[in-house]
Formats: structure tokens, C-alpha cells, sequence
């Protein structure tokens, strides 16, 4: 009688994984985090240091400084908590599931390693996917209070000096473009994206790290490698030739070959400016950090299906 | 069958997925800073005088947010008066942040008007060095604001408040440049206010070489559909270019048709007759002015020439 293999790959097996994975993490007070990050915005929002402008800018160059303050706090608190999160909660899944040695339990099972993986990866990531979503409403919710409040004082201003419509249409449009808009989304899902590349490297580094600490060191390092990788990548295309010294030049070359280039999802910085964000940006953003994730999975499960335990 | 080593073949696939990587990498990084979407990347100096943290903090993809620190940073430079610090506060802050306005504006400000104004009110220092460092600020801070300019085609905020640097009497006046500035301020783009469009006007009249081109503007703005630009400030010049002896009296417009009544005729010429020493044209307004207060009834020692500045 022949033995029947399970397929390489099940859906419905990888997303009970994930959810255990999910409440897994829930069950480690990750959420507490919220609290701190809603204390970060209402304070910054009730922060409202010394600003100057020149008179000839007027007064919403102030008033949108603020905004742009306000905004800068909460994506930055964002983003810290979503790559600090993917590095974390994915170097002690692995290290986790075998001291409490459920991963013997689930391995002894017909459960494919790759099932076992991306089942983890999805885990985490629903985990920084909703995190992400309830820190962006209450940052939304607070920017809006915000916009709204430095609207009403600069048309209360208007009405007093008597200024024109087109003034006041100025004040309006300047308003809505450094309060909640489509862009601060996109920026929102590019720190999303980035994580989710950031949380499938690290689980391919803990494939074959020795410790929970390595993998969070390595894991960080590789962050700020990748965030200039675009700079050695331009700059072995830019010497084609060798350039000043070999060294520099294959040095240059393996940092762009080995290191994901992570600076592309800083268009946060273009959000947060009260920038537009096109779609299409985004499109090709997605387009990258799947082809990135699914590089890493795979590496990850190279490494791990020969793995004894 | 012997098996193949998994290490080697693990380099050797993330060399070429790096390989395979690096063109849309590329492509993608090319595309997203024509765009205006990425930053360009900081460089050493920057890196530098930001120090360890905050520059680790940069390169990590939170460069907004250290431009925020930067700013509060600068402010509290100024209010300590410290202008060297201002200067290079904003220098930084710029190089952080370079498409927010803002930044650039008040650093510009700070440098041109306030440090400027600073040291030559300084007592402290012997009469030459004050008047120097005055006229360096004021260089130092239209050098910021030109980069600016530079560094956002798009903007028309930049070049307006150069050109309004170069018409300030009490800075180091050019008629040519204030007029240079002010053109750019007004191609630029649709979102230009009305108000913008009115000051290009009394530039232009101002210059010697410009009259002809100020007054085919001040028909221009006269004719504009609603009647947007017909404030005092336009009718008056337009009345003043029109008077001009080289502008045949057929094609002149009377007091009559350019203001409701003789009050407010008078009202706004003699507001205009105010600015008499700045260059502006004052053909006809003279007499026009005369003919105002004889026909209103206006004593001798309520006249404008009676009580004039």
C-alpha cells in the first residue's frame, strides 16, 4: 500500500498556523504597545511648541507646521513599532515553538515545513497588518480633530481681517493637504510593506541562527545596510570598471547582490510632506516587497526543510 | 544519487536573485526620485553635524521626523539669538527635508531679516564689522532662499519672497533681481494668488525699463473677468501708467470710470501719493489729487500736500 504525501503546499493548513501564530503573539501584551502610541499622539497634539514664520507665508504656515509635526510623531512611532515588531516577534517564533516544543508536534505531523513557514510569516504579519490599522485610525481620527480645529481658527482669523475667497480657499486647500488624505494611507501601507519584507528576512536569518539575540542583531543590521544599499548599488553602475579601489567596487557589488534595497519604502517622507503618492508608486511598491517576501520564503524554506531538531 | 551542498547553493541563489534583483531595483529607485518621491541621500557633512543618533535614526528611513527636531532645535537657536546656529540649524534641516517650504522659508527669514536686523542694531560691535555681518546675513539668507527655489521648481512661494528680499529698502535693494524673482514666483503654475499676480504689477511699474510691460499688466489685471484685481492698489498704478505723457490722452481712463465716486477716488490716490518716494510712477496723480479736494470741498489743513509725510 503506497503512503499518500501531503501536498506541498495547503492553504487552510498555512491559515490555521497563522491565526495560531496570530493569537500566539496577541497572548505577549503586543497590544499594549497601542497605549503607549496613543499617549505619543494626544501628547503630541496638546505639544504645541514655539513656531515662527515669515510674515509674507502667513499664518497657516505655522498651523501646518503642526500638522506636519503631528504626522511626522505618529508615522515615525509607526514605523519604529512595525520594524522593531517584524524583528522581534519573528526571530522568537522559531526559537519559541521549540522550547515549548511544538514544532515537534506539528512536524510529526503530515504538516509541510513550507506550510509550517509561511504560516508563521502570516502570523506576524496580521499581527503588524492590525496594529498598523488601529494606529493609523486613532493618528487619522486625531489629525482630523486637528485639521478641523486649525481650519475654524484661520477662517475665525478671515472673517476678522476680511480676507478674500481665494485666500481663504488657499488656507483651505493648504489645510486638507497636510490633514488625512489617500497619500498618508499609501504612506501607512508602505511601512506595512516594509515589514512584511523586513519580518520574511528575519525569518530566513532565524533559519539557521543560533540564538534569538542573533537574529535580532543580524536582522537590525540588515535594516540600515539595506536602507543605503541603493547608494553602493549606484555606485558599482556608476563604475562599472572597478571605480577608485576593487575592493570598493566588489564591495559595492556584493552589498547590492546580498542586501534588500529598504530605502524604496521611504516615500513616507513624500506623505508625511503632505506630498502626493501616486498609485502607481504604490502598485510598484507592492510589486516589489511580494517579489522580496516570496525570495526570502523560499530561501527560509531551503534552509529549514534540512534542518534536524 | 550524491546530494548537492546546501550552503553553496544558498549563495550561490541569493547572489543570483541579487543579480536578477538590482535592475528593477534600480529602474524603480530612478523612477521614484524623478518623481520627487524619494530624497536624495545624505551626505557626509550632513551625517556629521547631525551626530550619531539622530544620523543612525536618518538612515533608517525617519529623516522627516529628525528635520522636525532639527527645526525645534533652530527655533530654540533664535530665540536665543544665536545666528550662526540658526543658520546652520536650517542648513540641515534643508538638507533633511529639502521639499518642505516651510523650512526653507523661515530659515531664509531668520538669516536675511532677523539676524540681519540683529547685528545692525548691535551695539556691541564698532560700526563696519555691523554693517558687515548685516550685509552677510542678508546674502546668506537670499543664497538659502535661492537654493530652495532651486530645489522646488514648482514653487512659487520661494521666489516671491526673494523678490520681495531684493524690493526691501532696508536690505540691499535690486530693482532687476526683485523683478527676475518676480516673474519666476508668477510662471509658476496656476496656484498663484491673485495678490501674487497684483505685486508683479507694482514691481514692474516701479522699474524704469518695465513701464510698457507694467502698463499692458495693469490693463491685463483691469480686465480680468469679476473684477478680482480691481483693489486700489491696481487702479491707481493703472491710472499713473496711463498718465504717462507717452500714453495718448484717447486712451487714458478718467478717475470717473475707474472708482465708484470721488471719495473713494480720492481715498485711493492719496493712500498711493504715500508711496510717492518708492519709485512708483506718479504722473497725473498730482493733479488729479488737486482737482479731488477742490471738488470735495477738503480744507487746506486737511489736504494730503498740507499733511505730507
Amino acid at each position: 500500500m503506497s503512503i499518500k504525501r501531503p501536498p506541498l503546499f495547503s492553504p487552510s493548513r498555512t491559515v490555521v498556523i497563522a491565526s495560531h501564530t496570530f493569537t500566539q503573539l496577541v497572548r505577549m501584551k503586543v497590544f499594549y504597545f497601542l497605549a503607549f502610541f496613543a499617549v505619543v499622539i494626544i501628547a503630541s497634539n496638546f505639544l504645541i511648541l514655539p513656531q515662527f514664520a515669515p510674515p509674507e507665508t502667513g499664518a497657516t504656515a505655522v498651523t501646518e507646521n503642526q500638522l506636519r509635526m503631528l504626522k511626522s510623531a505618529a508615522m515615525g512611532t509607526m514605523k519604529l513599532f512595525s520594524i522593531i515588531f517584524a524583528i522581534v516577534s519573528t526571530a522568537l517564533l522559531l526559537p519559541k515553538d521549540v522550547e515549548d516544543r511544538t514544532l515537534y508536534t506539528i512536524l510529526a505531523k503530515p504538516v509541510p515545513r513550507l506550510d509550517y513557514l509561511l504560516g508563521k510569516l502570516l502570523g506576524v504579519l496580521a499581527l503588524i497588518f492590525v496594529s498598523l490599522a488601529l494606529m493609523d485610525l486613532l493618528m487619522s481620527g486625531m489629525l482630523a480633530v486637528r485639521a478641523n480645529m486649525v481650519l475654524a481658527s484661520q477662517m475665525q482669523l478671515a472673517d476678522q481681517l476680511g480676507w478674500s475667497d481665494s485666500v481663504r480657499e488657499s488656507i483651505r486647500s493648504s489645510v486638507a493637504m497636510h490633514g488625512v488624505t489617500g497619500s498618508l494611507q499609501a504612506g501607512v501601507f508602505a511601512i506595512f510593506l516594509q515589514s512584511a519584507v523586513v519580518a520574511s528576512m528575519a525569518l530566513f536569518i532565524s533559519t539557521f541562527a543560533t540564538s534569538t539575540l542573533f537574529t535580532t542583531i543580524t536582522a537590525t543590521l540588515v535594516y540600515f545596510i539595506g536602507n543605503f544599499q541603493a547608494e553602493a548599488r549606484d555606485y558599482w553602475l556608476a563604475s562599472p570598471d572597478g571605480g577608485q579601489t576593487a575592493l570598493a567596487h566588489f564591495g559595492a557589488l556584493a552589498m547590492a547582490l546580498v542586501f534588500p534595497d529598504f530605502g524604496l519604502f521611504n516615500v513616507i517622507d513624500t506623505a508625511i510632506e503632505g506630498l502626493v503618492i501616486p498609485f502607481s508608486a504604490i502598485a510598484s511598491l507592492t510589486g516589489i516587497a511580494v517579489l522580496y517576501t516570496a525570495i526570502y520564503t523560499v530561501f527560509s524554506w531551503f534552509v529549514f526543510s534540512n534542518k534536524e531538531f | 544519487m550524491k546530494r548537492l551542498p546546501r550552503l553553496p547553493l544558498l549563495v550561490l541563489a541569493v547572489l543570483a536573485t541579487g543579480a536578477l534583483r538590482i535592475p528593477l531595483e534600480s529602474a524603480l529607485t530612478a523612477d521614484f526620485r524623478s518623481r520627487n518621491l524619494l530624497l536624495k541621500p545624505l551626505d557626509v557633512s550632513t551625517q556629521a553635524k547631525l551626530g550619531q543618533t539622530s544620523a543612525a535614526v536618518a538612515l533608517g528611513g525617519l529623516r522627516t521626523i529628525v528635520a522636525v527636531f532639527q527645526n525645534i532645535r533652530a527655533n530654540n537657536a533664535f530665540q536665543q539669538q544665536d545666528w550662526p546656529r540658526v543658520a546652520a540649524s536650517f542648513e540641515t534641516v534643508t538638507t533633511l527635508a529639502p521639499r518642505t517650504l516651510y523650512y526653507w522659508q523661515t530659515g531664509g527669514w531668520h538669516m536675511a531679516t532677523n539676524a540681519a536686523s540683529f547685528y545692525r542694531d548691535d551695539q556691541t560691535l564698532p560700526a563696519p564689522r555691523r554693517a558687515e555681518l548685516r550685509r552677510d546675513f542678508i546674502r546668506q539668507g537670499t543664497g538659502f532662499l535661492q537654493r530652495g527655489a532651486r530645489n522646488n521648481p514648482q514653487s512659487w512661494e520661494l521666489p516671491y519672497q526673494i523678490a520681495l528680499l531684493f524690493d526691501d529698502p532696508a536690505k540691499i535693494p535690486n530693482i532687476d533681481e526683485a523683478v527676475r524673482w518676480m516673474d519666476l514666483a508668477v510662471s509658476r503654475g496656476d496656484g498663484v494668488p491673485a495678490a501674487v499676480q497684483r505685486q508683479r504689477l507694482y514691481l514692474l511699474a516701479r522699474h524704469p525699463q518695465r513701464r510698457q510691460q507694467a502698463l499692458a499688466l495693469a490693463r491685463e489685471l483691469y480686465a480680468e473677468p469679476g473684477g478680482i484685481h480691481r483693489v486700489s492698489g491696481v487702479l491707481s498704478y493703472l491710472f499713473a501708467l496711463e498718465h504717462h505723457p507717452d500714453v495718448p490722452p484717447a486712451q487714458r481712463r478718467t478717475l470717473a470710470e475707474l472708482h465708484p465716486n470721488s471719495a473713494r477716488a480720492y481715498q485711493s490716490l492719496s493712500a498711493y501719493w504715500q508711496h510717492r518716494h518708492s519709485g512708483a510712477p506718479m504722473d497725473g496723480v498730482r493733479e488729479a489729487l488737486a482737482e479731488l479736494e477742490l471738488s470735495l470741498g477738503i480744507p487746506d489743513d486737511q489736504s494730503i500736500f498740507t499733511n505730507q509725510p
